[in-house]
């Protein structure tokens, strides 16, 4: 039935993709990463920003970006990429989870072919490890895709979030976002999918009342699945 | 000449009794497609329709029961087949009836000796031959001749007038032979149900006609129609009839029992003869055994009236016979059939019922028809065993030998759909296209070729490509030894580069050196078929120093994978007029170190492994010929436009096709 639904709503997907913004305001340290830089530029007042842009706030700062009279406001310590600024129906919203399982499939390998000849001795481990230590990216991308759903973009700030999750995985331990994002399913009402990311919520290090909360939650969405 | 036949009685027969045309020699009739129907048996099978592969050879013997038992042997026959055609011929030196009368005035002659004076009557049918042909699968149509004998010795006093009046005991002898001939068609409705229509007494062909005096004790040779029906309402259950117009009529049942590859089964009919009462005259019950080579039957002949007394002279001069082996004078009988059944030709057991070339031959995608069949075929199991095929093909130009398919088992008379595959040798490397043929064999199990085909099969070039973006791994692979010594002549250029590279990179600085060494002196150009259809080897691409999206795409993926970077091709088909194809290779690095390659998070595509670890992946776009960084980020937003923001991924219009 849901892949019935599903393929009902691809005909008729449609987004309101962004605009290209320009800088209306702005405060303190803005950068950009602008139409696939891989190095942070300091983001300037009436730059223009097409949808391939990536903008992101450090602490007590902000930007206001306007395309033509429709504001968006990043505020301190948050990062969006542009393309995210756009309106999504429900339907559109289903679609990109369904493309999300698409991509979370484990890929079948045709045979035991080897893998790359590099060897990874003790050292080179370590200094992996070393690389691998945490930056804000994920937290600042979070926080922007909060804001989308402060502005009313709920449907976008959600497969937004999925995708910070996948890209920067040490954010899904990070029990007050997911909790947010969860809650935003809910109210969509998405309730399988709620009921599937409350139940992952629930198997992190929770503290009492967030586990009150969650069962809470769960059982709700259980009455609202079975009176379905 | 002076006949003395006043009041005979009957004294004796020599009776050969066998039945009468609605009776099979073989004491059954009714299974169909087995090799009991009747065979051999002109009487009751005019139209000599048999299922017989090759040969067979049949005997009769049995006893009847009179005053004093005798014994004889019935008939002999062989039968053969050619393809459609079945010959039969028979001799029969046990299909006779004597009638022996004496008289019952005693005659004392000069001598004092006292005689009685005899009149014998033999009927003898000696030989028959058949023919018959197979027009269809459901119709069959022939005929048959028999050779009759008919042999009358009368006894008589003749009178001499001398000095005394003597009476002279003589001899008379008459006889006649005739050719009978009968016509007939069998058709089959389906596999249960059978009808059949012979003349009876169709023609007769008179050699020697007995002398007129004697004509009423001569065969009666009435024409008549004999319809016949063999019906199977259950599984080795049959029904028969048999009606002829003269008002004779036999009706019987048999069943069959499997014993491992064998049949047992018994029989059981009754039949209905105008010149013999009571209305249904006799019955006849009957075993048999049924094997692949020979068959047995024993059947009892009981008439249900009381034939051990003597018959009369008065009904036999008055109604005569229309049948030598069963009449009114006819007495109860044993009989014992054996069919021999030889056969030296191979039986054909699967057939080709047609066969559908699915895909032209490129000889590029090799070991693709080891798993996507190039033809398909309905083959029937012809035999009421199940039959194991082994279907092969030789492909002219490509194979020398056969290459044998996997083994297909087919339940009996059941048709089934057969896939073909092969293989392209790896050294073959034809650039041109051929029409060539294929020939399509069928084998059952230990057994020579039961059927074969030819049919007319393109062998494409070895660039050949069928547009299909999976394919290109095949030409992916086949070059892997160009690719690997091109990647490491590289790789050995830049060792000092990779040296200084930490082992999480080093996958991905591997991908970026080859790119730019690979790009330095390459340019896009169209394919020089103008075709999509046309895709150049790395080794081709490297050499000519171009090409367009796939050749690029497949070089550059050969070249990594030849030295253990996971590639994959991105289809992008959401242009009808124009496709496109990239690739995109596997770092190996996980999402939390992406940012040692960039800070910009749309540049690269996480993919999970097969065991569930995402890895980071980067696409490509082979036709910027710029350098590595260009490449990436026309790679990466066409990727992140196409795939990711308008769900290409989901609605099909993108596809990631892994190399292995």
């Amino acid at each position: 039935m849901k892949t019935l639904i599903l393929l009902n709503i691809l005909f008729f997907f449609s987004l309101i993709y962004a605009q290209t913004y320009e800088v209306e305001k702005l405060s303190g340290k803005v950068n950009i990463l602008n139409n696939g830089d891989d190095i942070w530029q300091e983001l300037k007042l009436n730059t223009k920003i097409g949808s391939n842009a990536i903008i992101s706030t450090d602490k007590n700062s902000f930007v206001k970006l306007n395309a033509n009279g429709t504001t968006f406001i990043l505020k301190e310590f948050s990062a969006i990429s542009v393309s995210d600024i756009k309106i999504m129906s429900v339907n559109d919203l289903l679609l990109a989870l369904a493309m999300e399982n698409i991509i979370n499939a484990p890929r079948k390998k045709e045979n035991n072919k080897s893998n790359s000849t590099a060897v990874y001795g003790t050292d080179e481990q370590k200094k992996a490890a070393e690389l691998n230590k945490q930056n804000d990216m994920g937290i600042k991308r979070l926080n922007g895709a909060k804001q989308l759903a402060e502005n009313g973009m709920v449907e976008s700030a959600i497969i937004t979030a999925i995708e910070i999750y996948r890209k920067y995985p040490e954010t899904k331990s990070n029990t007050d976002y997911r909790i947010y994002f969860a809650d935003l399913l809910f109210k969509k009402g998405l309730y399988e999918e709620a009921f599937d990311d409350f139940s992952s919520i629930k198997s992190l290090p929770l503290n009492n009342n967030q586990k009150v909360y969650i069962d809470n939650k769960l059982e709700q969405i259980s009455k609202k699945l079975l009176n379905k | 000449m002076k006949k003395i036949l006043t009041s005979f009685i009957i004294l004796y027969f020599t009776t050969n009794l066998l039945p009468q045309s609605s009776l099979g020699l073989n004491g059954l009739q009714g299974v169909l497609d087995g090799s009991f129907i009747s065979i051999n048996s002109f009487e009751q099978n005019p139209s000599n329709y048999s299922n017989i592969k090759d040969w067979i050879f049949s005997l009769s013997y049995g006893a009847e029961f009179a005053n004093t038992t005798t014994s004889n042997l019935y008939q002999i026959s062989a039968g053969k087949a050619f393809n459609n055609h079945y010959f039969s011929l028979r001799y029969s030196p046990g299909i006779q009836k004597e009638f022996i009368f004496k008289s019952g005035e005693t005659v004392t002659l000069g001598n004092s000796e006292s005689v009685k004076l005899e009149s014998r009557f033999l009927y003898k049918e000696l030989f028959g031959a058949g023919y018959s042909y197979k027009i269809s699968k459901q119709f069959s149509a022939g005929l048959s001749l028999r050779f009759f004998k008919e042999d009358i010795t009368q006894e008589y006093l003749s009178t001499v007038f001398s000095d005394s009046i003597y009476l002279v005991p003589g001899t008379e002898i008459d006889n006649a032979n005739f050719w009978k001939g009968d016509l007939g068609i069998v058709w089959l409705l389906n596999r249960d149900l059978s009808i059949s229509l012979s003349s009876v007494n169709l023609f007769i062909l008179k050699d020697k006609n007995l002398n007129e005096a004697n004509n009423h004790f001569s065969l009666k040779n009435n024409k008549a129609l004999l319809i016949g029906m063999n019906y199977y309402p259950l599984n080795n259950f049959n029904i028969n009839f048999l009606y002829e117009t003269n008002n004779s009529l036999q009706a019987g049942i048999s069943k069959l029992l499997n014993l491992g590859k064998n049949k047992i089964g018994i029989s059981l009919s009754a039949f209905h003869d105008k010149q013999q009462k009571p209305f249904f005259a006799g019955i006849n019950s009957s075993v048999f055994f049924i094997s692949k080579s020979f068959d047995i039957s024993l059947a009892w002949y009981k008439y249900l009236s009381n034939r051990k007394s003597t018959g009369s002279y008065e009904d036999f001069y008055s109604n005569g016979i229309t049948n030598i082996y069963n009449n009114q004078f006819s007495f109860d009988k044993l009989l014992f059939a054996v069919n021999f059944k030889l056969n030296t030709s191979i039986e054909q057991k699967v057939k080709f019922i047609d066969l559908t070339i699915k895909q032209n031959i490129y000889p590029a995608l090799a070991d693709k028809y080891l798993d996507t069949p190039i033809a398909s075929a309905k083959v029937i199991n012809l035999t009421d065993e199940k039959q194991y095929v082994k279907p092969s093909v030789i492909i002219n130009g490509i194979n020398n030998d056969a290459i044998q398919s996997p083994v297909y088992s087919i339940m009996p008379f059941d048709t089934t759909e057969i896939n073909f595959y092969t293989i392209i040798p790896d050294n073959y490397s034809k650039l041109n296209p051929e029409l060539s043929y294929a020939n399509f064999y069928l084998n059952s199990l230990n057994d020579n070729s039961d059927d074969e085909l030819q049919k007319a099969i393109l062998i494409n070039g070895i660039n050949a490509w069928d547009g299909n973006v999976h394919n290109l791994k095949y030409f992916i692979k086949r070059d892997l030894n160009f690719s690997i010594n091109y990647s490491r002549e590289i790789l050995a250029n830049n060792k000092s580069v990779l040296d200084t590279v930490i082992g999480a990179l080093a996958d991905f600085y591997k991908a970026k050196i080859i790119f730019n060494a690979f790009v330095k002196n390459l340019t896009y150009i169209s394919d020089p078929r103008a075709s999509s259809e046309y895709v150049q080897y790395p080794s081709e691409t490297i050499k000519l120093k171009g090409g367009d999206c796939d050749d690029l795409s497949v070089c550059y993926s050969s070249l990594l994978e030849s030295i253990g970077i996971e590639t994959a091709l991105v289809d992008y088909k959401n242009n009808p007029d124009v496709k496109h194809v990239n690739v995109m290779f596997n770092s190996k690095l996980t999402p939390q170190q992406a940012n040692l390659i960039t800070e910009n998070d749309t540049k690269y595509f996480l993919r999970k492994n097969d065991k569930g670890i995402d890895e980071v992946w980067i696409p490509v776009e082979t036709t910027s010929l710029t350098d590595f960084n260009s490449a990436w980020l026309i790679g990466s937003q066409l990727f992140q436009k196409e795939a990711i923001d308008k769900l290409g991924l989901l609605n099909g219009e993108v596809e990631i096709i892994d190399i292995y």
